[in-house]
């Protein structure tokens, strides 16, 4: 085997790992306030909307889709054994994937047509999302030209993640696939490479206990309509140079 | 003096064991891999018959062959060349194995007494009316994957494609399997399934391996599925596929739009932004 497939398939993914657990653990205890998404949905709100939906949720289908087929190889093969299971299954994954694409290039469009968004961008973020657009474009690639990509992840990529996570290392059957696949396992090592150094920390952060957390009441001690209405004015709370 | 004698033995002992061993891994590396596409004296199959191949060809251009034949194609090396026309543009598939697994398997070559010459066609004859409609149709199943293999492994459809309306459209990792049985024989097809000598295969099967009645089954299919192809072109599904996404995140992005009616569409400072824009 080549060097250079060596180093990338062997090599690559341990130090991703490395980086990734010392970077993410350090960075939390460093910049714990600068952990997050960096949102801008105070700065445009419409744009985000038609990006953010389609590119988080897709992103969340496709995301457990390859950690099933990394976890339960044996039960992904089962459900396509039945090829009409395995057609609903590669159609769907397929339409998440354009889903991911479509929010993507609406995200990208979007940083730069405004203003305000262009001004908080910082050239890590141009960096990752330059590399999510390649490795999206080249998983729908793989999935439309080299099909039934779900049952040969299964099989043949399996084995190899987890010879890597059980330190035995077995690239063979990686060197012999297509091209852009394996820009696209080399896109995911990058990818979990560079999360302690972008924005994509706030997947470690999600805020999932909002869900079951109780409801906040929020009480304003005034009345809120009384202070916007220019014509009223200041009779609820008057300024004071004090 | 007895512990002269003593060690003498143990080394004795050592070194021969180390032969044995050498040798039972060059014929163990060579039933895994070697044995889908060569014999040794039992005449050629995808690939040449082996016996003698260490007198016929240099050490060193049979490692670079082994390991990498297209490589050696690439650098315009003629006998590969040559090969490569002989055997009807078919590379032999690049083998990840080291220098010393190499010198293994042709050491378990060169102790084989096979005359190449011996015989050209091992595979017997089978004609399509004497294949079983039971066997043509559970190897149609074990392709698709309706019926699952006893071991697990995957079903063929993942990776290839068969030119047929029967099934459904097969995958394009791997080559497409219409003409397979007149390409590579029965056997040779046989022995591939057996002893897959691609590596995305080769992992798939590991420790799954196919039995002798499920090969036999598809074998059988296969060859009925190359008797039978009316010539007519596959669809393009990649082209479908794409198709059926278009319209899926057609469906998907009028959900998302649904849900955007809810809400306020700008952000709670819009006005605020507005204004100083106005001024600015």
């Amino acid at each position: 085997m080549q060097a250079l497939e060596t180093f990338l398939f062997i090599v690559l993914p341990y130090i991703a790992m490395v980086v990734f657990f010392v970077g993410t653990i350090y960075r939390y205890r460093v910049t714990k306030f600068k952990y997050s998404t960096l949102s801008s949905g105070f700065l445009e709100k419409r744009t985000l909307f038609w990006g953010s939906m389609p590119f988080h949720w897709g992103l969340l289908f496709l995301f457990f889709g390859h950690l099933a087929a990394f976890l339960i190889p044996s039960g992904v093969l089962a459900w396509n054994s039945e090829p009409v299971r395995l057609l609903v299954l590669e159609v769907t994954a397929l339409v998440f994937g354009l889903s991911v694409l479509w929010g993507l290039v609406m995200l990208i469009v979007r940083r730069f047509a405004s203003s305000r968004i262009r001004s908080v961008t910082s050239p890590m973020d141009i960096v990752i999302i330059s590399l999510l657009l390649a490795q999206t474009i080249l998983g729908l690639w793989s999935a439309v030209n080299f099909r039934w990509g779900s049952s040969w992840f299964a099989a043949s990529i399996t084995p190899y993640l987890r010879s890597i996570l059980i330190l035995q290392p077995e690239p063979g059957a990686i060197v012999a696939l297509p091209l852009s696949m394996k820009l696209h396992i080399v896109g995911a090592y990058l990818i979990v490479l560079l999360i302690p150094f972008t924005r994509l920390v706030h997947l470690l952060v999600v805020p999932v206990h909002y869900l079951w957390r109780p409801y906040q009441r929020v009480i304003w001690n005034w009345k809120k309509e009384a202070i916007r209405d220019p014509k009223t004015g200041w009779t609820v709370t008057r300024p004071k140079n004090t | 003096m007895k512990s002269l004698s003593f060690v003498a033995t143990m080394i004795v002992v050592a070194v021969s064991s180390t032969m044995v061993t050498a040798q039972d891994r060059g014929e163990s590396l060579f039933n895994q891999t070697c044995v889908a596409c060569h014999t040794v004296g039992a005449g050629r199959l995808i690939g040449p018959d082996l016996a003698g191949v260490h007198t016929r060809r240099d050490e060193s251009w049979l490692i670079d062959m082994i390991q990498s034949a297209q490589s050696l194609i690439d650098e315009g090396d003629t006998v590969a060349e040559a090969l490569l026309t002989e055997y009807d543009g078919f590379i032999m598939p690049d083998q990840p194995l080291s220098v010393d697994d190499i010198r293994a398997v042709l050491g378990y070559i060169a102790l084989q007494r096979g005359d190449a010459s011996a015989v050209d066609e091992p595979a017997v004859e089978v004609k399509l009316t004497d294949l079983l409609p039971d066997n043509i149709q559970l190897g149609q199943d074990l392709f698709v994957g309706r019926v699952r293999f006893q071991n697990g492994g995957s079903a063929c459809i993942a990776c290839h494609n068969l030119n047929t309306g029967d099934v459904m459209t097969g995958g394009s990792l791997a080559r497409d399997l219409t003409d397979s049985v007149p390409r590579l024989t029965r056997f040779g097809v046989d022995a591939m399934i057996a002893n897959p000598p691609f590596a995305p295969m080769r992992v798939a099967f590991e420790g799954k391996k196919v039995t002798e009645q499920e090969r036999a089954a598809i074998v059988d299919y296969l060859q009925f599925v190359d008797a039978n192809q009316d010539g007519t072109e596959a669809q393009n599904y990649g082209a479908v596929l794409l198709q059926y996404g278009l319209v899926g995140i057609a469906v998907l992005l009028g959900f998302f739009f649904l849900l955007g009616q809810r809400g306020s569409k700008e952000t709670v400072n819009h006005t605020i932004y507005k204004r100083q824009i106005k001024t600015a």
